[in-house]
Parts: structure tokens; C-alpha cells; sequence
């Protein structure tokens, strides 16, 4: 027990050490941008009348620094004309708004009122007739010397009857900046506010059987029934998911709203979740509406077996999934962090002086258990996050500097360890041979966990489709795709501890062992060696500087404990904490100028202008911390042949760099039912004939230069020439 | 033991702030899909004094360059119209079905005030069968004007649909606001030869 113990709490305080992150973490990474496309504002034609009157007007009679106010407009629409929703429907374009703000000053998204379905003979838009409100807040700086601020917006609409016409105006507010301020237009907020959705967190899923798409609302207890008497209607944010034109049917059953629609012509995997907005129309005419995010839910496992098998082969089936998480997790044993714990547990097998079967099995089972609720904690957080509507890829843990360092310092600890830095009897273990000799089965659940956490920075070929996977699934599916890679993890030592036969493969003990664990050393401060390039890459090279000074610093405190009594050693444990602590806290964040050495950088704007044009476009989505990515840089991007390919067949490669958080990029991954990077996207050349271009193919996560080839060749192939 | 679950403690909470720091994703609203410009003309079909076609970049959405003088001998109907114009986009078929019955004497220009070429083909391909295939008539044409250089610099079209219509010598003789009525289809008619 004392070498488990002692090396749990080395575990322990690398680990306690990681929640003092966050009191680093004030910055947040997030940016905060207003969408600035615009119409054409070069005006050469002066409308004489407009079908569309706006006003403009502030919530507040002064601007405070550092506070949020509002900016309502009033559309005041000509009877029988119409203005457009956020998602206009069959055809029609929204009202966009285009800000010029002083210096400092954000805005957030429009804060739309709540549509209605407007029909245009057999098309069905969403928008709005009469008078509609719409909302947007704006937050002042904090730091304002101005005595006034002049907001103003170019608002641009299109405006329909049987005819269409895109109107626009400018719209400016000049306010005082003050200390306190007093609330203005109380009239006309009000009546912008009974527009609004209200906002709820009712559970609302969807799910596809055939041509229809079913939406179900759980509004609290005991409210459906409310909703009996009145017309409803909902309207998805994302376009394509309904058949615009296609009734409605609502039932209320039990607690549930449930509207079967026929289902639009978007493949669904583009659009698994979406805001929506249910409106409650009464029979007075008046009308209220709810705004709430629904997900997709593949139809359930309760639900007949042809269901079943549709919702299996959808996504190539669950499966599938798991087979490739396991090997995913069998794989990962070979990476460089994970190779040397894996080693350890196999020499300690070897040397272990009880070789009943069952102890034996037992450690297997520890050591898998351990790994488990690791895995089982990991799925929980992201799964936990995505229910709550943060989205997060596999790979998230080192889209932040912190953890990077954490981990660095992690696999140099041991690594100092494995080497034989510390082999103290005082206050601190030495982990190889607590690992080796393999004394308690809590050793080896923590040895379990322990290769679970230096897992984090690696993913393995299948893992990234599994898990991206496992990402669109029903909580229970995520679940057991998550454990299935660590089940993969846990394998080998299982099996080498189930199966006596196995262990004849293993050598014999020797001095030779000694030397083995010293070498096994090497691998993990390779590994921490590429954790600091990749923390350099996200926050440049003072980090890296501070990182590897608090190497030095660590060494430095444990070869101290080496030489020092019992009291000291306290003191120097606490040094040791307060200097990681400070490294985390102080570390830099000169965020690098971000390099792409081949191709163009990936950005959502430029990819739809590449796609416009007829030339092929290669995407490679890939991170510092991907060594799959790197690996395929190596062997298959940077190299004549394919850049000799691209070049003949005018082939665009547009890279998207994931190394820090990147929301368009995110948003793209999951289009294609990803969750992480590599991810390698071709779109093949516009065909001539048909002015279209193939579908996009979505290349393995392993690529050749022969690969390439021939997704070049085939996707590109003329049909006139074969 | 205690120290155990300390440790799974702190195992969850690291997870838990690593995926914290991570920040929400919110995805940017959809391009723009108009580009036109305001105006009020009266809304009719006008009969014009016939002028001559005016010079304009003509060019499919693949960038072809068309000569409209390939139609000469035949009436010509030019409708500029848009996806995101609801009685465009139900005129659209109507259009194509009129010209596919009369192709030997009318001929369609179709011009896409789109900005993107991907929403007109989305559009292209969810007509029906019939549609599609009258679409791939001689005497139908597409043509893409992303930046209103012929909608809105030429014509001085600030409102869709709108059309023009051209006499077998390639004038133009009339003018339509808004959709294509019955009415305007049976004059047309009376038209043609």
C-alpha cells in the first residue's frame, strides 16, 4: 500500500493543480464579431417611396460605460407587402443589419420577433406584415472618454408582394455617455417585447422516419394542455429541415406537442440541432411564441425494427462505431505517451511473485476499471457540455494552453521518474517501480487512470470517426462508443493478465528490466518535448521559455527532496506547488501569428467563394497537437507528387488550423459528422454539362499520396473522355 | 480510500474545467443573398417605342459569354428574377413550360440576380422532371448576374420580376412588372407567328 499511496498522491497534486487553471483563465477566448456583409451600399438610386418606414429608437436615455443597452427598429410594412425571418422560408432574403459603432463597442445578433408563415401561391415564407420589432443589444466599453456616442446601422431588407424589392436605410442615434441613465421608450420596447419568443429550456428533439421529420416539445408539466385551443406552428432556424409548404399536424399527447411535417430536402447530418420558434396563435389573434433549441434524435431503440435498421445504417451503424473505437483504443497503447505505462504493467507481470491466476486477473480488472471511469468521466463532461449546448470536439482538451503545460509537466514527471531522478523512500514514489512491482490492485486502477490521462493528447486512426460518432448519438450510444475506446486502451494488459498463455510471450526478468524502464523514460519527454511546441504555437515562445524554466524549477525541488530531511521535503512540496501554480498563472498568451505553410487558410466566406468558382478544392483540417495530421502532412501533402497533382488539376488546398478553438471550423468538422481532426474533404471540379459539382468526398484519416491520386483523378474525370 | 476518491474528484473536476475554458460556438448567419437597389415604378405591361437591345456582359454561370443576337428571328422574352423572390421563383416554371411550346418562335433569357451561383442550382435542380428538361432547350438561357451589372447598371431594374420583351429583329417592344399574367401570355401568343 505505501508505494500506491504515495504515488497516488503525486497523481494527486499534478492533478489538484489543474483546477487552479481557471483562476488564470479570466481572458476569454472567445471573439466577439458581428456579421458585417453587407448589400451593395454604393446607392446610385434614391427610392421615392419606400414600401418599408423604419425607426429607430434607444432603450435608455444615456450610455453608461460598460453596460449593455438596447436598440429596438420598427418596421412599419405596407399592407399586403412583407418582410423576411432570420430563415425566410421557400424564397424572400432577412432583414440584415450592418453596424458602425465607436471603437469598443459590441453588438449582439438580431433578437428577431416571431415569425409567421406568409404564403405566396404554393410557397410558404417566414416573416412578417404590419409592424415588426426588432431587438439588438448593445454593450458600451468600459474605458468611454466620449461626452456622446453616435450609434448607426445600414439596415437592409427585402420587401415582397407579387413583386420584390430590397430596400435599405441608415439609421443613426446619438446618446450622451453618463453615469446613470434613465429608461426611454418604454411604450416602444414594450410593444417590441410582446413580439419576442420567450426563451425556454424545454426539452424540443427531432427526428426523421422517411419523408417526415417529427418534432417533439416537452414543455414543464401540465402546460401542453394549455396549448390545445390554439393554433400552433413552428419554424426551424436551420433551412431545409421542413418542407416549407407542408401542413403542419399537431398533436398534444400527454405532455408533449408533437408536429409531423414532411421533411425538407437537406440531408440532416448538415442540421442536427437548431433553434426554432413555437407559435401560439389565439383565437383573439393574438400571438405569442417560444424560442427553444432542438437536437436531432435518431429514431429510438424502442421503436419498431424497421426504424431500427433505418437509424443503424444512416450513420453505418453504432456497430461499426464501436468496433473502430476499439481498435482506436488498441492503437493508442503505440503512442508514444501511452506505450511506456502499457510497458511498465507488462514488466510488472513479469516480475510479480503471486502468480495465482486470479490475482493476476485481477489487476487486469483493476487497471481496466481504472481506465473506464476515466473514459466514463471524459464522455460525461463532453456529453454533459453538449446538453447544455456547448459544443466540444475530441481534442478540445488541447485547444487550451493550460492543459497543455499541465500535461507536459505530467509526462516529464514521469519521465523524471521513469529515469530514476527520484527513487526517494521519503516522501516521494517512485512510479516506475510502483508500477512495476505491482504491489496492490489500487496501484493498478491508478496506473489505469493514469494511462488514460496521458492518453488525452493522442487520438488514434478510427477514433476520430467513432467518436465523431458518437458525438450525433443519443447519450447511451456516446456512452458506450467513449467506453469502447477505453475498453481498446485497457486491452492488451487485460488480456495478457486473462490468458496465462499469453504471458509466455514475455521475457524473462532481468537487469535488462532496469534499463528498460530508464529507457521508456525517452518517449515521454519526446511526448512533453511536442506538448511545448504545441503550447508555442498557441501562445508563442515566452510560454515556452516559462514552460520549460519551470522544468528546471521542478527538477531543480524534487533532486532538493532527493538530499533533504523530512521537514524540508514538506517545504520544498509546497515550493514545488506554488511554482506550478505561478507558471500557470503568469504563463504568457502572445498568441503567435498563425503559419500555414501549404495552401490557404480555411475560412467558412472563403470556401464558399472557392466553391462558386469551377477548380477542385482540397480542405485539410488538421492542429499542432494532431500527430495523425502531422504524419499526413509529412507522407502525403508535402511532398512533389501531390503537390505536382494539386498543381496540374489546379487543385486549392485551403487549410483550417484547429490548434486553438475555432468555431467555423467546429461548425465545419460536424457537417461532416466529425468531431475532431484529421479531417480531408475534396470537392471535385464543376462538371461542365451540369454546372454542378460532385458531392464532396470525404477522404480516410490515413492518406497516401496514391490516395490522392486517385480521388483526384476519379472525382475530376470528365464524362465525355471515358 | 479517501485519498481514491480525492483523486476521482479531482479527475472529474479537471475534465470538467478543461472542457469549460472551452468557448461556445455560435455559427455565422448565411451570406448575403440580395444585391439590388430600391425603387417604385408603376407596375403594368408597357409598350415601348422599339430600341435596340443594349450592349451588356451576358455570361452563363459558368461564365460563358452569350450574344443574344443568336435569337434574332425569334420574340424574345428577357426575365430578370431571383431565388429569393417569391414570385420569380413561382413564375420560374411557367416561364420555361411557355418558351418549351413556342421554342420554335420564342426564345427565354433567363437573368439570376443570385449572388451565389450554388443557390440558383439548387433551385435548377428541385424543378420537376419536365422542367428540367425544357431547361436544357437551345432556347432557354442562363444567365448569371451576381453584381446587377445588366439588372440594375443596364436595365435599371430595381424590382422583381421584371421583363422585357424583344421583337424578332431583337428590339425591344414591351416591358412587364411583376410576374408573366395569363393575359400577358395570351398577348404573346397573339405574337408570335
Amino acid at each position: 500500500m505505501e508505494y500506491s499511496m504515495k504515488y497516488n498522491f503525486l497523481i494527486l497534486l499534478l492533478l489538484t493543480l489543474c483546477t487552479f487553471a481557471p483562476v488564470a483563465m479570466a481572458q476569454d477566448f472567445r471573439t466577439q464579431g458581428f456579421n458585417t456583409q453587407g448589400f451593395d451600399t454604393q446607392s446610385r438610386y434614391t427610392p421615392d417611396k419606400k414600401h418599408v418606414t423604419v425607426s429607430m429608437n434607444a432603450d435608455t436615455d444615456a450610455v453608461i460605460p460598460g453596460q449593455t443597452f438596447r436598440i429596438g427598429f420598427m418596421q412599419i410594412i405596407e399592407p399586403d407587402w412583407h418582410t423576411y425571418w432570420i430563415n425566410p422560408g421557400d424564397s424572400g432574403a432577412e432583414t440584415q443589419i450592418d453596424w458602425t459603432l465607436p471603437d469598443g463597442f459590441r453588438t449582439n445578433d438580431i433578437q428577431w420577433p416571431v415569425p409567421d408563415r406568409i404564403p405566396y401561391e404554393s410557397l410558404i415564407n417566414f416573416g412578417y406584415s404590419g409592424t415588426a420589432y426588432f431587438l439588438i443589444e448593445i454593450t458600451a466599453p468600459e474605458d468611454l472618454s466620449a461626452q456622446e456616442v453616435t450609434v448607426s446601422a445600414q439596415m437592409n431588407w427585402l420587401v415582397c408582394s407579387d413583386i420584390c424589392i430590397p430596400e435599405q436605410g441608415r439609421y443613426s442615434l446619438t446618446l450622451p455617455v453618463a453615469d446613470t441613465s434613465t429608461p426611454a421608450n418604454q411604450f416602444f420596447f414594450s410593444e417590441a417585447e410582446a413580439q419576442q419568443p420567450q426563451s425556454v429550456d424545454w426539452p424540443a428533439t427531432y427526428s426523421l422516419d422517411q419523408n417526415e421529420i417529427t418534432f417533439t416539445i416537452t414543455p414543464p408539466a401540465d402546460t401542453a394542455e394549455l396549448f390545445s385551443n390554439t393554433s400552433l406552428a413552428i419554424f426551424p432556424v436551420e433551412w431545409g429541415l421542413i418542407k416549407n409548404n407542408a401542413p403542419q399536424e399537431t398533436s398534444i399527447t400527454g405532455n408533449q406537442i408533437i408536429f409531423r411535417i414532411a421533411s425538407g430536402d437537406r440531408d440532416i447530418n448538415e442540421a442536427l440541432e437548431t433553434p426554432l420558434i413555437l407559435r401560439v396563435g389565439q383565437d383573439d389573434g393574438s400571438v405569442s411564441g417560444y424560442s427553444l433549441d432542438a437536437s436531432y434524435t435518431p429514431a429510438s431503440a424502442a421503436n419498431t425494427a424497421d426504424n431500427q435498421s433505418a437509424s443503424l445504417s444512416v450513420n453505418g451503424g453504432i456497430l461499426k462505431h464501436i468496433l473502430f473505437a476499439l481498435i482506436g483504443g488498441l492503437i493508442l497503447n503505440l503512442m508514444p505517451c501511452v506505450f511506456p505505462v502499457l510497458s511498465l504493467k507488462a514488466l510488472g507481470l513479469i516480475q510479480t511473485k503471486d502468480k495465482t491466476r486470479a490475482h493476476i486477473a485481477s489487476h487486469g480488472f483493476a487497471y481496466t476499471v481504472g481506465i473506464l471511469i476515466s473514459f466514463g468521466v471524459f464522455a460525461a463532461t463532453i456529453l454533459g457540455l453538449r446538453s447544455v449546448g456547448t459544443a466540444l470536439g475530441w481534442g478540445f482538451q488541447l485547444q487550451n494552453p493550460y492543459n497543455i503545460l499541465l500535461l507536459s509537466y505530467l509526462m516529464f514527471v514521469i519521465g523524471l521518474n521513469l529515469s530514476g531522478m527520484f527513487t526517494l523512500s521519503g516522501k516521494f514514489v517512485n512510479l516506475g517501480s510502483g508500477l512495476t512491482r505491482n504491489t496492490t490492485y489500487s496501484s493498478s486502477f491508478f496506473t489505469g487512470i493514469l494511462a488514460a490521462l496521458v492518453a488525452t493528447p493522442c487520438t488514434a486512426p478510427f477514433m476520430a470517426g467513432a467518436i465523431g460518432y458518437a458525438m450525433v448519438q443519443p447519450t447511451a450510444q456516446a456512452f458506450i462508443v467513449f467506453l469502447s475506446v477505453g475498453l481498446g486502451l485497457a486491452l492488451p494488459y487485460l488480456l495478457l493478465t486473462l490468458i496465462p498463455a499469453t504471458q509466455k510471450i514475455l521475457p524473462r526478468p532481468g537487469t535488462w528490466m532496469e534499463h528498460f524502464r530508464q529507457f521508456l523514460a525517452f518517449p515521454m519527454f519526446l511526448t512533453s518535448a511536442w506538448l511545448l511546441w504545441v503550447l508555442g504555437k498557441q501562445v508563442g515562445i515566452d510560454a515556452v521559455f516559462m514552460a520549460l524554466t519551470g522544468m528546471v524549477i521542478i527538477a531543480l525541488l524534487f533532486w532538493m527532496l532527493k538530499i533533504s530531511g523530512k521537514f524540508f521535503g514538506r517545504v520544498l512540496i509546497v515550493i514545488l506547488v506554488l511554482s506550478v501554480l505561478a507558471s500557470l498563472i503568469f504563463l504568457p498568451q502572445s498568441a503567435p501569428e498563425q503559419q500555414l505553410d501549404t495552401g490557404h487558410a480555411f475560412s467558412t466566406d472563403i470556401l464558399d467563394a472557392r466553391l462558386q468558382e469551377d477548380n477542385p478544392i482540397f480542405v485539410n483540417m488538421t492542429a499542432a497537437w494532431c500527430i495523425t495530421c502531422k504524419v499526413n502532412e509529412r507522407v502525403a501533402l508535402d511532398n512533389n507528387a501531390t503537390e505536382h497533382l494539386f498543381a496540374t488539376h489546379n487543385v486549392t488546398m485551403l487549410t483550417g488550423d484547429w490548434t486553438n478553438e475555432n468555431p467555423e471550423i467546429t461548425a465545419y468538422l460536424k457537417k461532416f459528422g466529425r468531431n475532431g481532426v484529421p479531417l480531408y474533404i475534396y470537392y471535385g471540379a464543376r462538371n461542365k454539362d451540369s454546372g454542378l459539382r460532385p458531392d464532396p468526398v470525404i477522404l480516410p484519416q490515413i492518406l497516401t499520396p496514391n490516395l490522392l491520386k486517385k480521388t483526384v483523378l476519379n472525382t475530376n474525370a470528365d464524362p465525355e473522355k471515358l | 480510500m479517501r485519498k481514491n476518491l480525492l483523486l476521482v474528484l479531482s479527475t472529474t473536476v479537471i475534465l470538467i474545467i478543461a472542457a469549460l475554458l472551452v468557448s461556445n460556438l455560435s455559427s455565422p448567419p448565411d451570406p448575403l443573398t440580395t444585391e439590388l437597389e430600391t425603387a417604385d415604378y408603376p407596375k403594368a405591361m408597357t409598350g415601348l417605342n422599339p430600341v435596340l437591345l443594349p450592349k451588356a456582359d451576358w455570361q452563363d454561370f459558368d461564365g460563358h459569354v452569350f450574344d443574344p443576337a443568336r435569337f434574332k428571328g425569334k420574340y424574345v422574352l428577357i426575365n430578370f428574377w431571383a431565388t429569393w423572390c417569391p414570385p420569380c421563383v413561382t413564375e420560374f416554371p411557367e416561364l420555361v413550360s411557355f418558351t418549351a411550346k413556342h421554342h420554335q418562335n420564342f426564345a427565354l433569357i433567363l437573368v439570376s440576380n443570385d449572388v451565389t451561383a450554388d443557390k440558383a442550382k439548387d433551385f435548377f435542380n428541385k424543378q420537376a422532371d419536365d422542367i428540367q428538361k425544357y431547361m436544357r432547350l437551345p432556347e432557354v438561357i442562363q444567365i448569371h448576374d451576381p453584381k446587377g451589372a445588366i439588372t440594375r447598371d443596364v436595365f435599371q431594374t430595381y424590382r422583381l420580376p421584371e421583363s422585357y420583351l424583344l421583337d424578332p429583329n431583337g428590339q425591344m417592344i414591351a416591358k412587364i412588372t411583376g410576374s408573366v399574367s395569363p393575359a400577358q401570355f395570351d398577348y404573346i401568343e397573339t405574337l408570335l407567328p
